[in-house]
Parts: structure tokens; sequence; C-alpha cells
């Protein structure tokens, strides 16, 4: 398998970050699929840089175009059906859509690494353990099978599994489903890999391991330095591990701001309903949640205006009418809503869980 | 392992017995006397009839295989239950019986030379529908709705419709009618399966055509499941980490998807495998092929029963086998697989 260490290669990680740009620059990227039925416009205009040891929460709906954005980073949307319709992705200075595919194997898994959503499935059931971790190292680092394995087993000591030199040479069904995101992490690791790439990670895993995994991330993190993209459709996961979050709506972003700000001073009606369907635990109080009512937009006749105008309880003529461009309301914090610039809209409107409760030290 | 295949064989012994004596119960049913059958159109002299009655055990005999009277003179037909367990206990030493028709040949004599014919044709097309057929329906799947994809899909719905009797007749009119005659005798192939000393071909020329018209279906019913086997693996998301791993896409079919793919396929094959071990009567009939499946049909039209029971003894524990060898295959394909115990075991 180790056939690839060949050609004149450049390893990207090794080389510095050129002057004046990021690890990672999404810049206005759009990604367009072309269906029967019309142009799906799944990514419409995401934009967002990332530095080493940063991470960026990415949150919105099913559907809201966050696992789309981060599989075209990877270069792993199938085209056609798929095509970039513009902007640009850029790693180390380098634009990643400009490269070949024989290139992005060279970055996929080694420059950048992906965990997915689901670790019941997301592992071939037919190798073992210590295979599919190995394979990354044999690939990108030219490993030996012993190597490999050795280097497995290091791994998964790393990430917490017990008994490791026995667990390498079982097979993914004898493990848990705690265990295999565990062994996901590991894989995505193995290569020491400048940002690794979170497709809810947590969401088909329990309460209690949730937690664990969310930690394993954030302490490997610590330790490489590497950048993290957590894509979640629930706030609650990304609020202490995510340094900035970008909240996406209909493909594109609608709020962008660092943790703080988008918990504390959201400015966007889709924001608070997200913060609002968070369940509170508060005891001998049993209130219904509150839901975003409607479901997300078809993305292949999306509203005139402002996407979430049909659902914003809100919403004015202005807003089906018109899209909204970005307010900053704060430095690096944006909304796209026509009220954002209105701070008596905002205090009227904006759920009261935020700064009022932060300041007793709660934030659920 | 062990445990598990040592109960498959110990479950052999019902249906062993279940076949046999459904075999031996038809034979009482199906009108027609055999030994009149074996006389044809003459008149036997009665103390031939008896005798040959006694050497198959069709009337009681005594310890020195003579006949027994009864106080009227006649003979007394063997109860069924009693010819039986005499088949049986034959069997058990090894002994098949003898044929009704062959002047008196033993049963196994006539199968171990009908055998090794159906044996090669049967590897011949086996081989030829696992590669034909897991090779159309990688390429189909890789190259999902270009030309490849449809003419496949379009070859194998007609494979899949045509009756293989059929289909072997056409591929006798085309290779070796119309093609001898095209091309003035200078190429064509066996329309049959006599070989020999006065052989026309070397021996693997004749296996050509029976293969291909054995292998037709299965091959057309094999492409479509690694097809679709194939394009419901690529979709799995253990498919999408691969990739996001760096690996190229043809790295990620040949290593994380074939594998997952194929183990439905290699059941289909080793079954089929059973079934054609179990001779092709029609195949081996229009070709004339001297396999048991001829000879069974051969059999059963001159109402040969010995032949008729001991081939489809035979059949019966050859598939049995094969079908015991595609189970324990599994558990070497898929690791979730794992028969009796743990693998703590």
């Amino acid at each position: 398998m180790a056939r690839k260490k060949n050609d004149n290669w450049v390893e990207l990680k090794d080389q510095p970050v050129p002057e004046g740009s990021h690890l990672l620059e999404v810049d206005d990227l759009k990604m367009y699929f072309h269906t029967q039925d019309g142009v799906v416009k799944a990514v419409d205009g995401v934009s967002y840089t990332l530095d080493r040891g940063e991470t960026l929460g990415v949150v919105g709906e099913s559907g809201s175009g966050k696992s789309v954005t981060s599989l075209t980073i990877m270069g792993l949307i199938d085209m056609p059906p798929g095509k970039i319709e513009g902007g640009d992705v850029r790693y180390r200075g380098k634009s990643l859509l400009e490269m070949s595919e024989h290139e992005m194997e060279h970055i996929r898994g080694n420059d950048i690494a992906m965990i997915f959503q689901d670790p019941m499935t997301s592992l071939n059931p037919v190798y073992t353990i210590g295979r599919q971790l190995g394979e990354g190292l044999r690939l990108h680092r030219g490993y030996t099978k012993e190597q490999a394995t050795e280097r497995s087993i290091e791994l998964l000591r790393m990430v917490g599994i017990p008994n490791a030199e026995q667990r390498v040479k079982d097979y993914p069904h004898e493990f848990s489903g705690g265990m295999r995101q565990r062994v996901m992490i590991a894989m995505a690791l193995a290569c020491d890999p400048d940002i690794l790439i979170a497709d809810e990670p947590t969401t088909a895993l329990d309460v209690t391991i949730q937690a664990q995994i969310i930690e394993l991330m954030k302490e490997m993190q610590e330790k490489n330095g590497n950048a993290i993209i957590m894509i979640t459709h629930d706030l609650g996961v990304v609020a202490d591990v995510a340094d900035k979050i970008m909240v996406m709506y209909a493909g594109s972003p609608v709020e962008f701001g660092t943790a703080d700000e988008i918990f504390y001073g959201a400015s966007h009606p889709y924001t608070w309903g997200l913060i609002r369907s968070i369940p509170k635990q508060v005891k001998d109080e049993k209130k219904p949640l509150t839901p975003i009512k409607g479901n997300p937009p078809s993305l292949v006749n999306a509203p005139k205006g402002c996407p979430f105008s049909p659902r914003c309880p809100y919403a004015q003529d202005i807003c089906r009418n018109k899209k909204p461009e970005p307010h900053f309301v704060g430095e690096g914090h944006y909304t796209k809503c026509h009220f954002a610039s209105d701070p008596d809209f905002i205090k009227k409107n904006a759920p009261s869980t935020s700064r009022t409760q932060n300041a007793e030290g709660g934030e659920q | 392992m062990g445990k598990y295949i040592l109960k498959r064989i110990l479950q052999f012994i019902p249906v062993f017995l279940g076949v046999t004596l459904i075999l031996f119960a038809m034979e009482n049913i199906v009108p027609g006397d055999p030994i009149k059958l074996m006389a044809g159109e003459k008149k036997l002299d009665p103390q031939t009839e008896v005798t040959l009655r006694a050497s198959y055990h069709l009337i009681e005999t005594d310890d020195n295989g003579q006949p027994v009277y009864d106080e009227s003179g006649n003979t007394i037909e063997t109860p069924m239950w009693k010819r039986y367990v005499f088949y049986v206990s034959g069997l058990l030493h090894g002994d098949l019986g003898t044929s009704y028709q062959r002047s008196g040949q033993p049963v196994a004599d006539i199968l171990a030379q009908k055998y090794p014919y159906t044996i090669r044709l049967s590897i011949c097309a086996i081989l030829l529908e696992a590669i034909v057929g897991i090779g159309a329906g990688m390429v189909s799947a890789i190259k999902r709705y270009s030309f490849w994809d449809i003419l496949v899909t379009l070859v194998t719905s007609i494979l899949v419709a045509m009756p293989a009797f059929w289909f072997g007749m056409l591929l006798q009119l085309f290779f070796g009618i119309v093609l001898k005659d095209v091309t003035g005798g200078g190429f064509y192939l066996p329309i049959s399966g006599a070989g020999g000393p006065n052989a026309e071909f070397n021996d693997w020329v004749y296996y050509i055509l029976p293969a291909m018209t054995l292998a037709a279906v299965s091959t057309a019913y094999c492409a479509r499941i690694m097809r679709s086997q194939l394009l419901e693996v690529l979709n799995q998301d253990y498919i999408r980490t691969a990739r996001a791993k760096g690996l190229s896409r043809r790295d990620v079919i040949w290593h994380h998807a074939l594998k997952n793919a194929l183990i439905p396929v290699v059941t289909y094959i080793g079954i089929d495998f059973g079934a054609m071990m179990a001779g092709a009567i029609l195949t081996e009939t229009v070709f004339n092929w001297p396999g048991v499946g001829y000879e069974t049909y051969r059999a059963i039209t001159q109402r040969d029963w010995p032949i008729v029971l001991g081939s489809v003894t035979v059949i019966v524990v050859v598939v049995m086998v094969i079908n015991l060898l595609v189970d324990v295959s599994y558990a070497f394909l898929d690791p979730r697989i794992r028969y009796g115990a743990g693998k703590n075991e």
C-alpha cells in the first residue's frame, strides 16, 4: 500500500504559513449540485479562516450545508453532480480546489483529517482496527507493517483504549460505539494532521460518552496543536470547545463570532432559536421546549429575501424581498439580519439566557 | 469452529435418510415394472424372471440368494421397508446397488465413470462465471451509467430470460455450423461432447460451448449481484472514511470495497457450484455430455431406479458438503461471523 512516497511532492505541513495568510482560508465558497430538480445551492458563500490550535464550531440544522462545506474542503464531493461555482479554499496559502486528485490524496489524512458522525458504520467491518489505523501511516509515511502496528498501539493508548496490544488485532464489531469513535479519532490523528474536521462526532453516542469524546479531542488538540472544525447541530457541544462559531442556515453563514459573542451576544433570530432549543436543566419547572417552527427551506428554490424569513417570527416585508448583508456587530462578529443594527430590537427579542444568567455562572 | 462443522455433518444424516426414503417411495409409486422394461418386447422366461427379481432383492430370498416361495408356490414380494434397509446398509458398505439396464453394472462404477465429466464441466463453468460475472459486475458498478454498464445490464437481462438449453442450441448453431460454413471449415467449435480416441479437437475444446451454456444464466445473476453489492458498499460510511484517509479511488475499491461486496457473491457462486455438481440435465442433454446429469436423465426415462437412487444420493452428499464449505468460508471473509463459541475458544 505504501507506494505513494514518490514524486516531487513537498510536504506542505513542513512549510511555514505564508505571511499574511492563515492555515486554512475559506473564501466565499460556493458548491452547487446540479440535479434533475434544479440547482441545489448546498454551500452558498461561506468564508472563514482558521489557525493552528484554534477550534471553529459550525452549527446548523440538517441540510444547512455544514457537512458539504467540509467535504468540499476535503475534495470528497463527487463532481458531477457537485460543482464549485466560486470561491476558494487555501491551505497554507495553496488553493486546494486547484489541486489534482493525486495531490489531494496527499492532503487527505495527512494534512487535513476527518472523523464522521456514526462510528458504528465508519469503520470497515472486515479489517482489524490495527490495519485500518496503520493504513494512513503506511500510505503517507511509508511505514512498514510492523512500524504501523507499533504506532497503532501507541495511538490506541493515546486515545485511552485499554489493553491496546490486544485490541489492535480486534475487529470493529468487537468495540463499543464510544470506543470506535476513539479509534476514529486515533485514525484521524495518526499522521499528525494540521486540521481535524469532526462532522457531528458525538451525535450517535450516549450523552455520557459524548463528553468523553469532546474532552479527548480537546486534549489531543492541546498535545498536537492542530486546528479543529467541529460540525454539529447542537450548540451545547461547541459551547466549551469552540473559539469561533459559525451559525449556518440554508448554505450560508447567518451569524459568525467568537463563542462568547454567539452565546451572550447573539443578534440573529435563528441563533436565538438555536439557543432557545437547548434543553435547560431547571428543577421543579417543566416548561415545554421552544423549537424553531417550520422546516429549513428547499435549497433549490431558496426564498428571494432572507432565507430564514419564512420561519422568522420577526420577519417584515424587507426580509422577504431583500437578502440581508452582513452587519458587523463587533470586530469579526457579523450577523446577516436586516434588524441587527437596531439595538432595541435585539434587546427586546434576544433570549434572556445570555448575559444575565451567565453572570451567575451557568450557561444552560 | 470444529464443533460447528461436526454439528453440520451430523445434520447430514436426517437429510440423507429423508431424501433416499422419498426416492425409494417414488420407485414404488411410479408405474412401470423394471424387470419387464428390461426385457422390452421379448417375453421373459418365468424362471429367468424369478432369478432376476431375486438378484435385485425385489422378492424375498434365503441366505444363499435363492428365491423363497409361499405355500401356493408363488414368490413373495419384498416389502419396501425391507428393501430400504437393505439399500441403506449397502450404502454404508459403499455399495450403491446394480443397474437394471446397463447389463448389471454396479451403480458405483457407472457414477465413477460419469462424475469426472460433470466435475470438469462444473469447474470450467464456475471459473467462467466467477471471472466474467465478477468482472462485468465490477465494471458496471464502477462505471455506472456508462456505455459498459448499459451493455452489461442489457446482456444480463437477455441471458437471465433465455432458457439455458436454447442458448446452448444457439451456440451450437453459431459456433458449430454457421461459423464452419463462413470460414469454410477453417474455424469452428465442437457441438457435442464426444471426445475419445478419434477426437478432432484437443480435449479442452469440447468444454467451451457446454461450459458457456451451463454458466450463462448464473454468470448474468452473478454480474447483477456483484454490481448491486459493489454500488451499495461504495455508499457505505467506511468507504468515505477510507477516502478521507487519502487512499486513491482505486485503492479504496480494491482494498475496502471488494472484500465486503464479495461476501454475498461468494455465497451465490458456492451454492451454484453445488447445483452444477448435481449435473446439469439440460446442458448435458443438449451437448450429449457423458456426465451424471445426462445419465440421471437417461435412468429416469428408462426406470433404471438404482442409478437414479445412486446418483441422487451422491449428489445430495456433494451438495451438502459444498454448502458446508460455503458456510465455513463466510467466517474467513467476514469476521463478524463466528460459528459456535466465541473467539477465545
